[in-house]
């Protein structure tokens, strides 16, 4: 079977795609960034939860991650639409040969959110082991496998005809070797950004109780972040070298565009690294906002080297139609006005007046 | 089509969304009701400076929190997932057309965090005005969700202008966009007032607690005037077809449309006995019954939308099964096989057949119906089906039931489908060979054309005479063979004797008593209106008696013979015989002879409604078949045959629909009998290239009666030559019903085409028994009938123009006497054998033939040429 006679015709779509892969890759940063943290939060709660059944920082990230979830998944959404928009043909299909993972997720969803909530509320008060918080990082890290599956089984319509002898939902794409490598990227990333996390709350939650613990706890942060990072540079050159051979030397030369963006993502590593070494909190801060949204893009850029083989986006016809995105883009500005507006509301007000 | 489809057989049918969706809907329509409950109340608490109130809005903050965000998010986000894996094509539809729409909707999803986060956790430390106003922001953001997305689901039943234009707008402002808007923020705030009970019952101080829990009453009660009102409004606002849909034609909706406001008025006095009647302690309990009524509620509206938008996902524009309406033509003609991405196979061999018949089935079925499942269940809805009822169903699909959408593929697929269906039932692929009839000589009696004074002919005016024999079940065929018979005194110029004589019958013993075979006379007063002795028909003549006088056609005629097939020794025999004698009325025999009366049971019902043969396995409607075919009628129909049979009430088809052969009237406004018979199943046999009549009447030579017979048979005539396709018989019918005004024409002919002539109005109008195909049609004594001619839409203008009751030119013998009977003209032949075919010639003239072929004028005793007929003239060969 022909792996493009397998491929759906796409629908048309109603602005230039240029737009929704833009929109497609902010968001998306924006919602990694936020699993990082949840994820990476949940991870350093799980871990010190064992060894410390009342630690400060840990019952103050807890407290936070619910609502970090939260707004994790309303990011996760806007750029699972523009992928819809743009891909999804491929997603669809890819979606329905690992039916049964891709379902589970919204269950494995609920239980982490509601995990997250009963740690929060009971971490501190028992002195028993927190499985709660266990079971949510468990939880999350299945997400992001299945994620990881299904973003990279996408791709590859080449192995799509293995549906027809197991056509109920249950494939994975494991033999594809950079599923593993992508998984381990983004859970190392988030165990970095979780230190970076416990960092936060060290210099901003604890320094002002207990400043000698702060200052601990936000080395103790930062430390993770080096580390993770460190290890991170392994997978992320073990990733690049699991790309497919045609879609590595675009970023080797092959294309200029593809190997100016490697160049700036390897520029914004540098300077994460420079940052997190000399221990600037504010300055790894924004230097891991550039790099992830730096690898948004190449991860962008490889799922279009992947794709154009089978006509990519330029196959996807334009049925223009400018009002509804027009709507978007003043319900997205007023929206953000008014969440703006709440925040500050939020933040000033003060007691029960 | 485009997509493959996910392997679910006993949860597919939209099983998995009718739960997220309904859990989700359920809590989401909360979640917007719910944010004005809120900050309403805040305000009531800061109004009237209660603490207790503040504090009770700070916990149902808490338990809203809780249930809106975590189970209504994450099953909001389970939809998507859901629809994108259940109906790709369609989910891209919407995702596409609607993109931006969705992307505005993420916003508001957005901006609801963010304040119901700041609402909660800011509780108590922000200012009263400040933590209202980002209340009221939550408020708006949730009412904005569900604006938006009452816009794109409301599209996908009422899209209105958008299937021309396929522009946003048109498809958001569509027919029923405001009236499903009034409609579920009405329930958003029964909803409210629902889950506010929740955290009310449990404030401590009880009088802020009743206090609290009528105030929540409010939003239920007042609400509901809304509810009634907006569902009238949806109800009116739905365009014609959807409106049909959801109250008459689909198998579901009209119930629940009947029990919706009865569901929402019982949640109304659900709560206010809660509020104003129910004891504390059985608040707990009460609350959890009142949840599940919420459920209900919304569940019914849901499905109601839902279902009424069958046959389509999105009305007018993709089928159920995701396949586009623009491509069903040419996926009919092509096959799905051709047209689908995800089929593995591209043709269909009788080794893949049931394997490919799998696969079609994932495509086709799958969407709505599951296998061993909750959601009809494939095997269940097709039980009462033999693989070729299902091919046949498939055929008819979507056309007199349309709320499923017509099979989208060729016939060999249909046959494929059907094949992968019979399979999973344990039904064979065919059915067995019907049992081949033995040839039975008859022992003529004696004529010798020398000495012999009289001729004595006898004949059944019907060649194929089809009885009902399920008599406990249904009858639409009560026994009842009618033979003739003229009496010659022979001479150069021949008499006809109508006097002095008596004509007299018997059955060969073995069949004279039928009622020992059928329960007919059990039922009689039933089935024909009168107590019928044993082996009585309903003429009043037994099996052994004498033939009465047929003065206008100079004959002798007994009428309605209750012969039957069966005989007391076990064989079954559509043709038993008759034995005729004239004699003087003084007792000295003239004459005698024989007749085989046609009287067959072997309907093709089980052929569809499956169930076995039920006498010999040879003929009769078995109970099983029986059952089948009334709950059908049931299902269809409304009526309640099945029980009614049960308690010993059995049906006869023409006491609703008239019969002018029964001489019934039926019920008034509907139509005949054979009119909704054929009318009915013409749909579903309508394009088919086989001789469809066969399927139900024992006409061909596969069968055991082997009814089609004789001349017309060995010169290539078939049924369709003198009937007509099953749509020009049924069209014949139908429009004479139309024409009456009888309820039901109109919608069975909406789907049938004529084949013999170019349009509707070009057909006959026909009523059943009187205006059959007409003889003179194609023969007029002076030329030989063109090889394809066709007798359809020239009816016969009444019962006495049938070639049965027409004599030849001399106004003396009856066509029948010398041609046979209809069906079965000289010579005639089939499994019984030439003898029992053809009697009256080989007893009077030595050879199967008409009577009088050859010169063999055996009534003149003198020497003729036939070619100087005065009968009629015959052409020269």
């Amino acid at each position: 079977m022909q792996a493009a006679a397998l491929i759906p015709a796409p629908d048309a779509i109603p602005v230039a795609a240029g737009w929704l892969e833009g929109l497609l890759i902010v968001t998306f940063a924006v919602h990694i960034l936020l699993v990082n943290t949840v994820l990476g939060g949940s991870v350093v709660c799980t871990v010190r939860s064992i060894v410390n059944r009342n630690s400060v920082p840990v019952k103050t990230m807890g407290k936070v991650l619910p609502s970090l979830f939260a707004l994790a998944v309303n990011f996760g959404v806007a750029p699972l639409l523009f992928i819809q928009m743009l891909y999804g043909q491929y997603l669809y299909s890819s979606s329905v040969l690992m039916g049964g993972y891709w379902l589970s997720i919204v269950f494995l969803a609920i239980a982490a959110y509601y995990a997250l909530y009963v740690f929060a509320g009971k971490y501190g008060v028992h002195k028993k082991l927190s499985f709660s918080i266990m079971i949510s990082t468990l939880a999350m890290l299945c997400i992001g496998f299945l994620m990881s599956n299904n973003m990279t089984l996408m791709l590859r319509p080449d192995v799509w005809a293995a549906y027809f002898d197991k056509p109920d939902g249950t494939l994975l794409n494991l033999d594809d070797a950079t599923v593993l490598l992508r998984y381990l990227h983004v859970v190392v990333a988030s165990i970095a950004v979780g230190g970076l996390v416990l960092a936060l709350i060290a210099r901003y939650k604890m320094s002002k109780d207990n400043p000698v613990a702060a200052e601990q706890e936000e080395r103790l942060g930062l430390n993770i972040f080096l580390l993770s990072s460190l290890t991170q540079l392994v997978f992320g050159v073990a990733l690049f070298f699991s790309l497919p051979e045609q879609v590595r030397m675009l970023f080797t030369g092959g294309s200029e565009f593809y190997t100016g963006a490697i160049l700036i993502a390897f520029a914004t590593v540098a300077l994460l690294f420079f940052q997190a070494g000399a221990r600037h909190l504010h300055g790894t801060i924004v230097a891991l906002v550039l790099t992830v949204l730096v690898m948004t893009g190449i991860r962008a850029l490889i799922r279009k080297a992947m794709l154009d083989p089978y006509g990519g986006v330029a196959a996807i016809p334009v049925q223009a139609e400018y009002s509804p995105f027009m709507m978007f883009i003043i319900a997205l500005a007023l929206g953000l006005v008014a969440v703006g507006y709440m925040v500050k509301l939020a933040v000033r007000s003060k007691g029960d007046a | 089509m485009e997509y493959p489809v996910w392997w679910l057989p006993s949860f597919s049918g939209g099983f998995l969304i009718a739960v997220i969706a309904i859990f989700h809907v359920f809590i989401a329509h909360f979640a917007v009701g719910g944010g004005f409950f809120l900050v309403l109340t805040e305000r009531k608490g800061y109004r009237e400076d209660n603490p207790v109130i503040i504090d009770y809005v700070k916990r149902h903050t808490k338990f809203f929190l809780l249930v809106t965000m975590v189970a209504g998010g994450m099953t909001g986000v389970g939809i998507w997932f859901t629809i994108g894996l259940l109906s790709p094509a369609a989910t891209s539809v919407l995702v596409h057309r609607f993109g931006f729409g969705w992307a505005t909707e993420w916003v508001f999803f957005l901006g609801e965090i963010v304040a119901l986060l700041i609402y909660h956790y800011r509780f108590g430390k922000m200012s009263r005005r400040d933590h209202q106003i980002v209340g009221w922001f939550y408020a708006l953001f949730a009412f904005l969700s569900l604006f938006v997305i009452n816009g794109i689901i409301t599209m996908m039943l009422t899209p209105g202008k958008w299937l021309e234009t396929q522009a946003f707008w048109d498809g958001f402002w569509n027919p029923t966009f405001w009236p499903s808007l009034a409609l579920r923020s009405a329930i958003c705030f029964m909803l409210a007032g629902l889950f506010a009970l929740v955290t009310a019952y449990r404030i401590q101080e009880e009088a802020t607690r009743e206090r609290m829990i009528r105030y929540a009453v409010r939003f239920v009660a007042f609400p509901f005037i809304l509810l009634a009102a907006s569902a009238a409004w949806y109800l009116y606002a739905l365009p014609e077809e959807q409106f049909t849909m959801i109250m008459m034609k689909s198998a579901q909706t009209p119930q629940l449309v009947k029990i919706f406001l009865p569901i929402s008025a019982v949640l109304l006095l659900g709560v206010l006995a809660f509020a104003y009647t129910t004891p504390q302690i059985l608040r707990p309990a009460f609350i959890g019954v009142l949840l599940i009524v919420g459920i209900a509620q919304i569940g019914t509206f849901e499905w109601i939308r839902e279902a009424g938008r069958r046959p389509y996902l999105i009305h007018g524009y993709m089928w159920s099964n995701s396949v586009l309406v623009e491509q069903t033509k040419k996926v009919q003609e092509e096959g799905m096989l051709a047209s689908a991405n995800w089929v593995g196979a591209r043709e269909i061999t009788p080794q893949n057949m049931v394997k490919v018949g799998e696969e079609l089935y994932r495509a086709q079925c799958m969407a709505c119906h599951s296998l061993n499942g909750p959601m009809l269940p494939v095997e269940k809805k097709a039980s009462g089906l033999t693989r070729y009822g299902l091919e046949i169903q498939f055929n008819g699909q979507g056309k007199l039931r349309p709320f499923m959408p017509p099979f989208l593929g060729n016939e060999e697929e249909r046959s494929a489908v059907a094949a992968y269906i019979a399979t999973l039932m344990d039904k064979p692929m065919e059915e067995a060979p019907a049992v081949e009839p033995k040839k039975q000589n008859v022992a003529l009696p004696d004529f010798d054309i020398e000495e012999a004074e009289y001729v004595l002919l006898a004949w059944a005016t019907e060649g194929m005479n089809t009885i009902s024999d399920n008599n406990s079940k249904f009858t639409m065929q009560v026994p009842g063979s009618t033979v003739r018979a003229q009496l010659f005194l022979r001479d150069e110029i021949p008499e006809i004797v109508t006097e002095g004589v008596t004509i007299t019958y018997r059955i060969e013993k073995d069949f004279s008593t039928p009622s020992e075979h059928v329960t007919f006379w059990q039922y009689a007063k039933q089935l024909v209106g009168k107590v019928l002795s044993q082996d009585t028909g309903v003429s009043g003549k037994n099996l052994i008696g004498t033939f009465d006088s047929d003065e206008d056609n100079r004959a002798f005629i007994a009428r309605n013979l209750p012969v039957l097939p069966y005989s007391n020794s076990g064989k079954v025999n559509p043709y038993p015989l008759l034995y005729v004698e004239a004699r003087t009325n003084d007792g000295k025999l003239l004459a005698s002879t024989r007749v085989a009366v046609p009287a067959s049971t072997e309907w093709g019902c089980r052929n569809c409604h499956d169930g076995k043969w039920r006498v010999k396995n040879t003929a009769g409607i078995s109970d099983v078949t029986a059952d089948n075919i009334l709950a059908s009628h049931d299902k269809i129909n409304g009526t309640r045959f099945v029980e009614k049979t049960k308690k010993g009430r059995p049906v006869k088809c023409q006491s609703c629909h008239s019969s002018s052969r029964t001489g019934d009237t039926g019920k008034k406004g509907l139509i005949s009998f054979s009119a909704a018979i054929h009318g009915w199943h013409a749909s579903y046999l309508a394009g088919s290239t086989d001789i469809t009549c066969e399927s139900c009447h024992p006409a061909s030579q596969t069968t055991n009666t082997q009814g089609m017979r004789g001349l017309h048979v060995d010169k290539g005539i078939t049924c369709v030559n003198c009937h007509g396709t099953m749509e020009d018989h049924a069209l014949g019918l139908l429009v004479a019903e139309k024409e009456k005004g009888n309820a039901g024409a109109e919608k069975l002919m909406k789907h049938l085409k004529p084949q013999a002539v170019e349009t509707i109005s070009e057909v006959m109008p026909r009523e059943a028994w009187n205006n059959e195909p007409d003889c003179s049609a194609c023969h007029s004594f002076f030329e030989a009938a063109e090889s394809d001619a066709s007798a359809v839409n020239q009816w016969t203008e009444d019962a006495a123009s049938l070639f049965k009751n027409q004599k030849d030119e001399l106004d003396a013998v009856m066509c029948q006497a010398c041609h046979g009977s209809t069906h079965a003209l000289y010579k005639a032949e089939n499994g019984y054998g030439e003898s029992r075919n053809n009697i009256a010639p080989l007893q009077y003239q030595k050879f199967a033939a008409p009577l009088g072929s050859e010169d063999n004028c055996v009534c003149h005793t003198m020497q003729m040429s036939m070619y100087d007929s005065a009968h009629h003239p015959i052409i020269e060969k």
